[in-house]
C-alpha cells in the first residue's frame, strides 16, 4: 500500500497545475458544504426558537375553531376552562402533568391608532411579563425602557412601530380595539418600553400589555386566546402533546380545544425540518460536482499515460492494482482538498457565528411568511459545529475517492498489447 | 233623486280616480314620500339595542340628531356606559371613558358593527335622502304580512357613496314607510336584511319604525333588535351638543 501511495504522490507531482486545480475544486466544495449547512442550521435554530417563543410554545392550546379563524383574531373563541370556570382552573389542572415546565396564557387582539383620516392597524398581545421571561425573549428585545407592570395601563411597542407612530417612551397614546363583544372601545396607555427583535412583524405591528389589563378592557375575565406550554427540551413536545390530549379527554373537552405540538406546523417550519434531514445529501451532491473535475483530470491522465499503464500491465501489475493506483491518486487529492476545505470552512463558520451575516438589505420588503408573519430574522448566525466539519471532510474524501473508480476502471481495462502498439 | 245620483256618481268617480292616481305613483314619488317620513331634520330619541349572537347583550342609549350631525351616548351596560359618538358631516368621532381623548374613526373601521351590533358605523353615517343617493324602479306591487306594499329596487347613483350598492325595499303602500329592506354589495352579494316590526304614527300621516330587526347575512346567527322607547321630532337642540368639547 505504501508503494502505491508513493507512486500516486509522484504521479500527482508530475502535473502540478492540474493537481492544484483539482484540489482547489474540492476545497471550494467542502467550504460551501460546511458553510451552507452552518447557515441553514443558524436559520433553522433561530426560526424554530422564534416560532416556539412567539407562536407555538412547545405545545399550544387554542379553541377548536380559533385555529381556522386566527387571521381575524376572534376574541369570542377563547380558552375559558374545562367547564367555563375560567382559565385559572385549567392552568391549575395542567400543573399535574409530568414533564410540563411552564404555562403561558396570552391574548392576541387587533387594534388601531387613529391619525385624522388614517388608521394604523396594530396587534396587541396581552402577556404575563413575569412568567414570560422564563420562556421568551421579550425582555431581551428591550432596547429602551422596561416591561409593563401587572395591572397597569402600560405598553411596550416594537421599535419600528413606535417610530411610525411618531411616539416615544413616556408618551401617552390612545388606541381603539374590538372587544370580545365585537364593539369598538378605546383606552389611553403609557408607553414604557421599546423592543427591537429583528423580526419585522413584531417590530412593526405589535404592542405588549399586561394580560390582566387586556382581559379587563376586552371584556374577557379569566380568559385567553391561547395557552403555550413548555417542556425542558423542545424534543419532548410530542410526548407532552399526548399527555395533554389524554388529560383533556379525561375532562371531556378534547373536542372543544385543539392541542398542537410546534413540530406539527406546516409552512417554513416543516420545510426547514425536512431540509435539515436532507442536507447531507446536498453536501454529497456538491462534493460530487467537485469530483467531476477530478474525474475529468484523471480521464485525461489515463489517456496520456496509456503506454505507461500498458507497460505496467505488461510488467505484471494486475488490473485491480492499476485501479487501486488511480483511486489512490484521487483519494490523495480528496484528502488534501477536504482537509484544507474543512479548516477554511470551519474558520469561516467560527468567525461568522460571532459576527453574524446581515441580510437586512436583501430582505427589505421581502417577507418570508408563516401564515403571513415573518419569523426569519434578517441577521443570521451560522452554527459552528465540529460534527458539521467532520462530516463535510468525510463526505469530500469518500465522494472524491469513489468518483475516481470510473477512470480507474478505464485504466484497468487497457490491454498491454494494444497500449504498446500506439 | 237625480241630485243624489249625481253626487254618488261624483263620489264614485273621485274614489276611482284616487285609486287610479295612487296606482300611478312613480318610483321617485313613492321614495319621496318615504323620505318625507323617514328623513330626520332634528330629533331626540332614547333607544335600546338587543344584540343576539356570539355574546348577547342589551345596550341603552340616547341620541340627538340635527341635519347632518348626530350625538349618541350609551347609558348601559356598564362596559359601554359613557361611550359617546359624534357625527359631524362625514366625520365620526368616538370617545371612551378609558381614553383621554376622542378618536376619529375612518376607512374600513366604519364597516364594524356599532357596539358589536349588526348596524355598522357606516349605516350611522348615512344622513342623505334616499332620493339623493339611489335611482329607484318599481318591481311590483304585492302584499307583505297583510299590508299592501310596493317593492322597489334602488341602485346607487354614479358618483355617490353609500354603505350599500343595491337596496330592495318593501314600502307600505298606505303609510309610505319601509317594512323590509335587503341590502346588497356591488357584486350582488346579500349583506343585510332589516325588517320594521312595529311602526308608530308620530304626526298625522308620519309613520316611523320603532322596532327594527337587522340581520348581518355575513355572520352566522347574528341579529340586532333596535327599539325606540322615546322619540321627539323637530326638537330645538343646543348647538354645542355637537361640539368636540361635549364629546370629551
Amino acid at each position: 500500500m505504501k508503494y502505491f501511495f508513493q507512486i500516486a504522490l509522484r504521479n500527482l507531482k508530475r502535473h502540478k497545475l492540474r493537481t492544484v486545480v483539482s484540489v482547489f475544486a474540492i476545497i471550494i466544495a467542502v467550504i460551501i458544504g460546511i458553510f451552507y449547512r452552518a447557515i441553514l442550521l443558524g436559520y433553522s435554530e433561530s426560526t424554530f426558537q422564534n416560532y416556539i417563543e412567539l407562536e407555538a410554545g412547545h405545545v399550544r392550546i387554542v379553541n377548536q375553531e380559533y385555529d381556522r379563524r386566527e387571521r381575524v383574531l376572534p376574541l369570542w373563541l377563547t380558552i375559558n376552562g374545562f367547564e367555563g370556570e375560567g382559565l385559572s382552573g385549567m392552568i391549575s389542572g395542567l400543573d399535574d402533568i409530568k414533564g410540563l415546565k411552564g404555562v403561558l396564557p396570552r391574548i392576541k387582539f387587533g387594534a388601531a391608532y387613529s391619525r385624522g383620516d388614517e388608521m394604523t392597524q396594530l396587534m396587541g398581545w396581552g402577556i404575563e411579563a413575569e412568567y414570560e421571561r422564563m420562556f421568551s425573549s421579550f425582555e431581551d428585545y428591550l432596547t429602551a425602557g422596561r416591561m409593563m407592570e401587572t395591572g397597569s395601563r402600560e405598553i411596550v411597542l416594537g421599535g419600528r412601530l413606535l417610530d411610525e407612530l411618531g411616539q416615544q417612551i413616556g408618551d401617552r397614546i390612545t388606541l381603539v380595539y374590538n372587544t370580545a363583544y365585537g364593539s369598538f372601545s378605546g383606552s389611553t396607555f403609557e408607553i414604557v418600553g421599546r423592543m427591537e427583535s429583528g423580526l419585522a412583524y413584531l417590530d412593526e405591528n405589535v404592542f405588549l400589555l399586561s394580560l390582566d389589563w387586556a382581559q379587563q378592557i376586552l371584556g374577557m375575565p379569566d380568559e385567553a386566546t391561547e395557552l403555550l406550554l413548555f417542556t425542558p427540551d423542545r424534543n419532548q413536545a410530542s410526548s407532552l402533546q399526548k399527555q395533554v390530549t389524554a388529560f383533556f379527554e379525561q375532562k371531556g373537552v378534547v373536542e372543544k380545544y385543539q392541542i398542537n405540538s410546534w413540530q406539527d406546523a406546516g409552512g417554513i417550519i416543516y420545510w426547514l425540518s425536512a431540509y435539515q434531514r436532507m442536507i447531507y445529501i446536498v453536501m454529497a451532491a456538491i462534493s460530487f460536482l467537485a469530483a467531476i473535475v477530478i474525474i475529468n483530470t484523471l480521464v485525461m491522465v489515463v489517456k496520456e499515460r496509456n503506454k505507461e499503464i500498458g507497460t505496467m500491465g505488461a510488467l505484471g501489475m494486475k488490473k485491480r492494482e492499476i485501479l487501486l493506483l488511480l483511486t489512490t491518486e484521487g483519494a490523495v487529492m480528496g484528502v488534501i482538498g477536504s482537509l484544507c476545505g474543512a479548516v477554511i470552512g470551519g474558520l469561516l463558520t467560527w468567525v461568522t457565528s460571532h459576527t453574524g451575516l446581515d441580510f437586512t438589505e436583501v430582505m427589505e420588503g421581502e417577507v418570508i411568511s408563516l401564515g403571513g408573519d415573518s419569523l426569519i430574522e434578517s441577521v443570521v448566525y451560522p452554527v459552528f459545529s465540529l460534527e458539521n466539519i467532520f462530516m463535510a471532510f468525510i463526505i469530500g474524501v469518500i465522494i472524491t475517492t469513489l468518483a475516481c473508480v470510473i477512470p480507474g476502471r478505464t485504466a484497468a481495462k487497457i490491454s498491454p498489447s494494444e497500449a504498446m502498439k500506439d | 233623486m237625480i241630485k243624489k245620483l249625481v253626487v254618488m256618481l261624483g263620489l264614485i268617480v273621485f274614489m276611482v280616480g284616487s285609486v287610479a292616481q295612487a296606482d300611478d305613483l312613480t318610483a321617485d314619488e313613492i321614495i319621496e314620500r318615504v323620505d318625507d317620513n323617514q328623513f330626520v331634520e332634528s330629533a331626540y330619541l332614547e333607544a335600546r339595542m338587543i344584540i343576539e349572537g356570539r355574546r348577547s347583550r342589551e345596550n341603552a342609549m340616547y341620541v340627538f340628531i340635527q341635519d347632518n350631525n348626530s350625538f349618541m351616548e350609551f347609558t348601559a351596560p356598564p362596559q359601554e356606559r359613557g361611550t359617546k359618538y359624534l357625527k359631524r358631516g362625514d366625520e365620526l368621532r368616538m370617545y371612551f371613558p378609558e381614553a383621554e381623548e376622542a378618536v376619529i374613526i375612518s376607512g374600513h373601521a366604519l364597516q364594524e358593527g356599532l357596539a358589536g351590533s349588526d348596524f355598522s358605523y357606516q349605516d350611522m353615517m348615512e344622513s342623505e335622502k334616499l332620493t339623493e343617493l339611489y335611482d329607484y324602479e318599481i318591481v311590483e306591487k304585492t302584499e307583505l304580512e297583510g299590508r299592501p306594499v310596493y317593492i322597489l329596487q334602488g341602485l346607487l347613483k354614479e358618483g355617490k357613496e353609500a354603505a350599500y350598492y343595491d337596496r330592495k325595499m318593501w314600502i307600505d303602500a298606505e303609510r309610505f314607510t319601509w317594512l323590509k329592506e335587503e341590502l346588497y354589495a356591488r357584486n350582488g352579494r346579500l349583506l343585510k336584511v332589516s325588517e320594521a316590526k312595529e311602526l308608530q304614527e308620530f304626526e298625522e300621516g308620519r309613520w316611523y319604525p320603532v322596532e327594527t330587526v337587522m340581520e348581518d347575512k355575513l355572520l352566522k346567527e347574528s341579529r340586532t333588535i333596535f327599539i325606540i322607547d322615546h322619540l321627539d321630532f323637530g326638537v330645538d337642540i343646543p348647538e354645542d351638543t355637537f361640539s368636540i368639547d361635549a364629546l370629551e
